[in-house]
């Protein structure tokens, strides 16, 4: 076997030992966050080591010591965006909205190219929504989609929600449309049907609705969002029967004690639409209780309040 | 580590490596990438290179290696720069060396299942060397039965000799059973430390080139990659390494996005997420597109990876790391009710294999109620997993974490759920042919250390084992398959009321019948049965029924009895006595309440028998909480099924009573 040349091989020595510190950087969580730890102690610290071992903490769940390095990390650099972004996720998670809000706005600000900007401002527009304040998330949003019209999968979603949440639900079809002529993304095409049933555009959505139940192997969710256009055109029976099918798929699919809560909500919708409204109460409680999100239970919620309006309760 | 000896390790750690390096490196200098092959679909195939200074790039392509006829055309040939001033063109490189072009040409309008072969070429100088090892295959048409044979490499790219190592063994292994990889599936860290544009050239593309040559790598993003590469916007040297579905090109349905994506070959359906930098709650893009992906195919194996483990005890633990809950608490539950078949992931370095399960999604992970087949799935050993034809809803599944491509392995804990622990470095080879999913451990000596296959037929319903097998501690796991000592009962209580006296009639079903499914419930219908007085056997005189033809024919036989608790017992008083010869399982009311002598499955798949002699002799089992729990008031049903240890066994004895002890 022919050998490289000695001088060759040295320099690929020298270079290995140089890389040593990243060939072995690929331990255990809890080995990274020493090794770190022993580096800030040794007078390396910066705004980034600091940053790096907040994720490390943030992964072991050990938030209050990811925070108090992000917060370090910003002591070092206050213009570091990763250390502001992910102090907003940060204190979102345990309640701080206004501080989230303010981490958010930070990083707006601190954003050195258009990337990070419009991503920093898709994070304001959440925070903002979760605040209450459906109004600025909109215009948020809107702004980071002017910094990069081809947005992303979640932009779009988000903006259809917060079209929702301004009262503007019957807009929401023709973003998330837009949105999946741009990336393709078959959420936003799932998604665009169900706006089109909110807004009781029945006939558009029929095509693809068609399409889907007669080429999917589980059929649970378009027979759910078929039998919403068939009640919309008042066909109760046809939708009662598409119900019961979808029903009954997702009796094989949910897990008894362990349920996706993707399912639990479908099924919740199923059961209110054919008015079983405490089955239906309940799939939703256990829906909330399992983290939904409020898109998923949405038509759920709005079904058991049409119910308890139309019965006087 | 001191100095001199890290020096050492250093030093005889590189010596190794770039004598492993060698052969594998006797290429063209012209390519900074060697050419390779991506996004493979029934008529069409992307190959990808990259040189150091301009070229006009042609492919020439055809199915005979020394004849290729066929061109591939101009405007299908994209070439990628460093220039980041460009507008409108293909990406730029992220941050490949400056001078560098990537050339991706799309080759298309080929045969399915088809075997080409090509020549990479400068106008009419031919970079590539005549050699037929530049060659690609053509995946079958979606949903048609083909064999199929991948390999899974999971934390490989340190560039050292054991990631070297892990190579060739899979190489000389294939090559000594005259296989061919259809596919390569990385769950990820392929290039240590941070993923950057060299250290894949130098920790992937030039470790793996004479199999990237004609294998097409489906990759997940690993934790290092993430580094430098997002999986939000697809940008990095990850995403610039690889090509990957966007538009459900490949089969399944568009994503939208380069990081989760998935792809059909022949009646296999594989879906790849990045469970590294996305959203991983249910309500996320990911898992939107993961729920709607998994519902629209009519594959009838559905096989999934990403790179952080739902299940692990290796370097990483899945019970405290947040990525890891994520996916199980919230993917696991979409897949399994999607019907998947097995779960490939890395991060952890080691390799864990589990038995078959299903939900178990609760942290911490525990192996109670969630075990469905606690065999080995060895088709030597206990036998393949058993599931259902198709896709079929939480119906077991097998978790692979193969991180042990190449870096360092070790091992913290126990993973309760988990059938093999090996800590040792190595990779996966896996083939589906037909209605067997087989799979194999290959360590870095090339040495099988894990056989394991799952096979599907007719309708398989599954429910947990009680009290399944479980891998022995860390501390104590030098013997890496411990045996678990079958179940002993106490002696014979004085008894104050025989609920199913010692002669009492049962129903019985034996030679060489198994009953259907439910045949443990109150339900059913047993009246086809013969009658026959307690104990049931042959071979050692102590039986009032004699199943006469047992030996040699049959080891399996199947009692049924009606019983009522009386109402004023004490049901933490009640117990099965047996005498029993080798072993039985026990339900009342269609619940397993007794498992004595079998290791796991049931029935037709029951496995792992223990010996074990009557001697005329009763031993007393106490009814349990669980079993305690089953009773109901009025008829109840106690169902057994005996077992022998083999077939040709001298004796059989199978007697049981019901007794409610003073």
């Amino acid at each position: 076997m022919q050998m490289q040349p000695l001088p060759h091989i040295l320099l690929i020595l020298c270079s290995n030992i140089m890389l040593l510190p990243l060939v072995t950087a690929h331990h255990d969580t809890e080995k990274m966050i020493a090794l770190f730890t022993q580096r800030i102690e040794s007078g390396e610290a910066s705004a980034e080591l600091h940053y790096r071992r907040a994720i490390e903490y943030r992964i072991l769940l050990q938030h209050p010591k990811a925070e108090a390095d992000l917060r370090q990390a910003l002591v070092y650099d206050e213009n570091y965006t990763p250390a502001h972004r992910e102090l907003a996720h940060l204190l979102a998670k345990r309640g701080e909205q206004k501080l989230a809000i303010k981490s958010a706005r930070h990083a707006i600000r601190a954003s050195g190219n258009l990337h990070e900007r419009s991503g920093a401002m898709i994070l304001l527009a959440r925070l903002l929504a979760v605040a209450g304040q459906p109004e600025a998330a909109l215009r948020h949003c809107l702004d980071a989609f002017e910094l990069k019209p081809s947005g992303e999968v979640e932009w779009y979603l988000l903006h259809a929600e917060l079209l929702d949440a301004n009262s503007r639900p019957n807009e929401r079809p023709e973003i998330l449309a837009a949105g999946y002529s741009a990336t393709h993304s078959i959420v936003l095409r799932n998604a665009w049907i169900d706006a089109l049933l909110d807004a009781e555009k029945y006939k558009a959505a029929l095509p693809v609705i068609h399409r889907e139940l007669s080429s999917s192997r589980l059929k649970g969710s378009w027979r759910l969002r078929y039998a919403r256009a068939q009640l919309g055109m008042g066909m109760t029976t046809d939708a009662g029967l598409s119900l019961a099918l979808c029903l009954e798929e997702l009796a094989k699919r949910i897990h008894p004690t362990r349920p996706d809560i993707s399912l639990i909500a479908e099924r919740g919708l199923a059961q209110a639409l054919l008015g079983q409204i405490d089955a239906a109460r309940s799939d939703l409680n256990r829906a909330r209780a399992g983290g939904a999100d409020s898109w998923m239970i949405a038509t759920l919620e709005r079904t058991l309040s049409d119910n308890a309006v139309k019965n006087g309760k | 580590m001191t100095i001199p000896s890290l020096l050492k390790t250093t030093c005889s750690t590189t010596l190794l490596a770039l004598a492993m390096l060698q052969p594998l490196a006797a290429k063209q200098p012209t390519f900074s990438r060697s050419p390779y092959l991506q996004l493979a679909t029934e008529s069409s195939i992307r190959i990808v290179w990259r040189t150091e200074r301009s070229i006009t790039p042609v492919v020439r392509y055809g199915k005979d290696p020394a004849t290729l006829t066929m061109l591939s055309k101009p405007e299908h040939i994209v070439t990628r720069t460093t220039d980041k001033g460009q507008s409108g063109g293909p990406p730029p490189l992220h941050s490949a060396p400056d001078g560098t072009r990537q050339f991706e040409a799309t080759i298309s309008g080929l045969e399915p299942a088809a075997t080409y072969y090509y020549a990479i070429y400068d106008g009419e100088k031919r970079l590539t060397p005549e050699d037929a090892t530049y060659r690609f295959k053509t995946h079958p048409v979606p949903g048609t039965e083909r064999p199929l044979y991948f390999w899974v490499v999971g934390d490989s790219g340190t560039g050292g000799a054991n990631q070297a190592k892990v190579h060739t063994a899979m190489r000389d292994y294939n090559k000594a059973q005259k296989s061919q990889l259809d596919l390569y599936i990385h769950v990820g860290d392929m290039a240590y430390g941070s993923g950057t544009d060299t250290q894949f050239s130098e920790r992937f593309f030039r470790m793996y080139e004479p199999t990237l040559r004609n294998t097409v790598c489906w990759a997940a993003m690993g934790n290092h990659e993430g580094k430098t590469s997002k999986g939000k916007d697809g940008t990095g040297p990850f995403y610039d390494a690889y090509i990957c579905p966007t538009t459900g090109e490949a089969g399944g349905l568009p994503s939208g996005k380069e990081a989760y994506y998935s792809f059909d070959f022949g009646n296999v359906h594989f879906i790849v997420l990045d469970s590294h930098d996305l959203d991983r709650r249910p309500g996320g893009a990911m898992a939107r597109w993961l729920k709607a992906d998994i519902e629209k195919t009519k594959a009838e194996w559905l096989i999934a990876y990403f790179h952080h483990p739902p299940y692990t005890k290796g370097s990483h633990d899945s019970d405290k790391e947040s990525q890891l809950i994520e996916m199980r608490e919230h993917i696991m539950p979409i897949l399994e009710g999607g019907g998947v078949d097995i779960v490939f992931t890395g991060h952890s370095h080691i390799y864990e294999r589990s038995m078959l399960i299903d939900g178990a999604y609760k942290t911490p992970t525990t192996a109670s109620g969630v075990v469905l087949d606690d065999g080995d799935g060895d088709p030597e050993g206990d036998g393949p997993y058993l599931k259902s034809k198709g896709l079929v809803p939480h119906n077991g599944t097998i978790q692979v974490v193969a991180g042990h491509g190449g870096t360092n392995v070790s091992r913290k804990g126990t993973m309760p759920v988990m059938r093999r622990i090996i800590v040792e470095n190595g990779s996966v080879l896996v083939s589906v042919e037909g209605n067997t999913l087989s799979a194999k451990m290959l360590n870095l000596n090339a040495t099988v250390r894990d056989s394991f296959a799952i096979k599907k037929e007719g309708v398989i319903e599954h429910s947990p084992i009680k009290d399944p097998w479980q891998p022995q501690d860390k501390n104590k796991a030098k013997n890496p398959e411990p045996v678990k000592a079958p179940k002993k009962g106490n002696s014979l209580p004085a008894v104050s009321h025989r609920i199913i006296d010692h002669g009492a009639q049962w129903r019985y079903l034996a030679g060489g019948a198994h009953p259907p499914e439910k045949w443990t419930t109150l339900d059913f219908n047993h009246s086809s049965w013969q009658k026959g007085a307690a104990g049931f056997g042959y071979g050692d005189k102590d039986d009032r029924t004699e199943l006469i033809g047992m030996r040699d024919k049959y080891r399996s036989v199947y009692i049924r009895s009606t019983f009522q608790v009386p109402p004023d017992a004490d049901r933490a008083k009640i117990g099965i006595a047996m005498s029993y010869d080798d072993a039985f399982i026990a339900y009342i009311n269609g619940k397993e309440i007794l498992r004595v002598g079998v290791d796991s499955g049931s029935g037709k798949g029951a496995k792992g028998f223990h010996s074990h002699e009557a001697d005329k002799k009763f031993e007393f089992f106490p009814l349990d909480k669980h079993a305690i729990e089953a009773l109901q008031e009025g008829v109840n049903i106690l169902a057994i099924e005996g077992h022998n240890v083999k077939p040709g066994s001298s004796d059989f004895t199978l007697h049981p009573a019901l007794l409610l002890a003073k």
